[in-house]
């Protein structure tokens, strides 16, 4: 009733001021419910609420680790951001990163005797064309036979993911191993370390993304008429925009920053081809492009702290021995709680 | 026209991310607030130096309670703890996260990390040359070693021989079936041992194995298990839980029989797991910390199996009638053989 009483403009009275702190207050309260789970595993929650933080930012080592973690879900965020904010749903970002995968993993054990300097770009150039591959076949099912994104780019995940496993399991097991992988890469395939860290290159090209896809959005014609398709597909077309065009073009950056992810873990991380070398990263970079509310910056916190909430998870269980499962329990409800409060926050504004 | 509209965007995308506040400021409180409650926290890390107790971490790839072998290296720990031993342990650790894992053991003092998987291989080894100084195990059965990593073989070879005795008596077709996890040598090494003990009582006795490709997948496991049955398999060995739990519900839809993988399973098919494979981790778990006490851990490869009564093998309560006394009596005469050295179990590794 007042509501007619007071210019629009004004703030509302009552709880309203609370509302831009609702993400806040959601994973408040996804703490307390937390804390009930914590206490029945026996240990004192706010003692696991600091063992969480100092595990995942509380020494070089954790911050080491925080960030190898973050690198692959902020670079894969980073172009989900692109594909969202023209309203492509690529659901598809964990197969275009096996596929990257694969091709640079090939590339790393045909060629092997080439030179580190040569090899690194073949491997990383490999890693995109997989991506683009990927998220291309999805664009051209949905473009030209009018497949559904998501179902298309979701399905083909699984088919990207069982890729990866027959070649480490066929033709690229390694004869001496035992299990269904290949051999290891050689030294020269395993992307460079910055100084003494356990930090590599590929951390810097994610940060150096951040800022090229700001730049892409907002400060280029091609962001901008990539944002008009997504603000309004049908003004978009008759203002004269290739909206079929646009789409691809949003799929293949996503699907190629997706296919640099994977090729980089694996050469960092997991040195061979094999099953299990994505600890679900395609799916998570969903959350964290949603969290970082699409924004390149946003995506880079958001990525930073999802990878601090899993490595400091793992802490949990390591030093206060809370079962693993608890941990996660902690993790998925904070997620919710911080994405119901942003829901809450921008309703109505 | 979008220029409000982003604003609102990073607005919100700050105050998304301000969400993370709670945790640090819930940080700072604690640390001023709760000394008493820091201390369990801070113990682990106190111990190393005002005490010489050993402090031993066990990683597992699954859940302690599995009735198989991650429950093994558990139920192990628990000892250990009896007599004193500082024991902690991480479940579930995907192979993908093992080394973060492992990296934070060896930080905070541990002097022996036992990781529980075949497939942490990789893993161990990267992080056992960062740290020279801690001694890591893994379950390879291979003889993978180095400077500060032991292999511990899982010799359930020789206990699946003794499984074929039962399996020969049982089997209504003499076609006995193998499931493995992968086809590493230890499992492989299983399936031919329990066709050799059967062969011993039925020489026309033959043996089918697949390996699912997975520790835990049961429903894959389950499908391969029904497959082999329609060859005829009446009697199952399996090695890793997923491949065990996969052959014993098949063996409940075809009226066959199963083998318990490392544990006691009866109760997950009384009226099928004719036999349990059991694994004693303790005696294995001792000598460890003895060598790593005793500064001659490197490159160990421990083989403890029947001889040393770590794999055991026993015929479940609902099967102790529908398994003869003659078979009973021979499994406790081959047994015996086994360990005075007479009988050596054949190993099959691929």
């Amino acid at each position: 009733m007042t509501s007619e009483l007071i210019p629009v403009s004004q703030s509302k009275p009552g709880l309203g001021w609370l509302k831009p702190w609702a993400p806040v207050i959601g994973g408040l309260l996804a703490l307390v419910l937390s804390s009930i789970l914590i206490i029945l595993s026996g240990a004192n929650p706010l003692e696991a609420y600091q063992v969480l933080v100092l595990g995942a930012f509380g020494g070089s080592r954790q911050i080491t680790e925080t960030i190898l973690k973050a690198t692959p879900l902020l670079l894969i965020a980073l172009g989900l951001t692109i594909a969202f904010r023209a309203r492509v749903w690529n659901i598809g970002a964990e197969g275009q990163y096996h596929i990257g995968a694969l091709l640079g993993s090939i590339v790393a054990l045909t060629l092997p005797n080439l030179p580190a300097l040569l090899l690194i770009p073949l491997m990383l150039l490999a890693g995109i064309v997989g991506g683009l591959l990927w998220s291309g076949l999805a664009g051209l099912l949905h473009l030209k036979r009018g497949v559904n994104l998501i179902i298309c780019t979701l399905m083909l995940n699984y088919i990207g993911i069982l890729m990866v496993q027959y070649a480490a399991r066929v033709p690229f097991r390694d004869p001496d191993g035992f299990l269904p992988e290949s051999a290891k890469f050689v030294d020269a395939a395993q992307i460079p370390r910055l100084f003494s860290s356990r930090l590599h290159l590929g951390v810097l090209v994610a940060l150096a993304l951040v800022g090229v896809v700001y730049v892409l959005l907002w400060r280029s014609p091609l962001g901008f008429r990539l944002r008009a398709v997504g603000a309004k597909i049908s003004v978009a077309h008759s203002l004269g925009i290739n909206t079929s065009q646009h789409i691809l073009t949003a799929l293949l950056l996503s699907g190629a920053l997706a296919g640099l992810a994977g090729v980089i873990e694996v050469s960092y991380t997991y040195t061979r081809l094999k099953q299990g070398i994505s600890d679900g990263y395609g799916f998570t970079a969903i959350l964290v492009a949603l969290l970082g509310q699409m924004n390149p910056v946003g995506v880079l916190v958001s990525a930073v702290l999802f990878s601090g909430l899993v490595v400091g998870a793992q802490t949990l269980n390591v030093s206060l021995q809370i079962p693993a499962a608890v941990a996660g329990v902690l993790q998925a409800l904070l997620v919710l709680g911080v994405l119901a409060g942003q829901a809450i926050s921008q309703r109505d504004n | 026209m979008t220029q409000p509209f982003l604003t609102r965007r990073l607005r919100s995308a700050l105050f998304g991310c301000a969400a993370a506040v709670p945790l640090l400021l819930g940080a700072c409180a604690t640390e001023t607030a709760s000394t008493d409650a820091t201390d369990t926290g801070e113990a682990s890390t106190a111990a190393t130096t005002d005490s010489e107790a050993p402090k031993v971490a066990l990683v597992l790839s699954g859940s302690s309670n599995d009735q198989s072998w991650d429950q093994a290296a558990f139920e192990a720990g628990e000892a250990l703890k009896a007599e004193g031993v500082e024991v902690a342990m991480s479940e579930a650790v995907d192979p993908a996260d093992v080394a973060a894992v492992l990296r934070q053991y060896a930080e905070e003092g541990y002097d022996l990390i036992v990781a529980h998987s075949f497939s942490y291989q990789d893993a161990v080894f990267q992080v056992s040359e960062e740290f020279p100084d801690v001694n890591f195990a893994w379950a390879g059965g291979i003889g993978e070693t180095s400077e500060n990593v032991a292999d511990y073989d899982q010799p359930f070879y020789q206990g699946a021989y003794l499984v074929g005795l039962v399996a020969a008596e049982l089997s209504k077709t003499g076609k006995l079936g193998a499931l493995y996890g992968f086809d590493i040598p230890v499992c492989h090494a299983m399936g031919e041992a329990m066709l050799a003990g059967a062969q011993e009582v039925r020489p026309d006795a033959t043996l089918t194995s697949a390996a699912v490709g997975d520790w835990y997948d049961v429903a894959k496991a389950k499908e391969a298990a029904l497959s082999q049955a329609e060859t005829g398999v009446d009697f199952w060995i399996g090695c890793g839980q997923g491949p065990t739990l996969g052959q014993i519900e098949a063996a409940k839809d075809v009226d066959g029989f199963a083998t318990g993988y490392v544990g006691d399973m009866s109760s997950l098919g009384p009226e099928v797991v004719a036999a349990n494979l059991v694994w004693n981790m303790t005696p294995l778990f001792n000598q460890m910390l003895a060598d790593t006490a005793a500064g001659t851990f490197a490159d160990q490869f421990y083989n403890l199996g029947v001889p040393e009564g770590v794999v055991q093998v026993e015929v479940t309560s609902d099967f102790q009638d529908a398994v003869s006394a003659d078979v009973i009596k021979a499994m406790d005469e081959t047994k015996a053989k086994i360990v005075s050295g007479e009988l050596e179990v054949p190993f099959v590794p691929e």
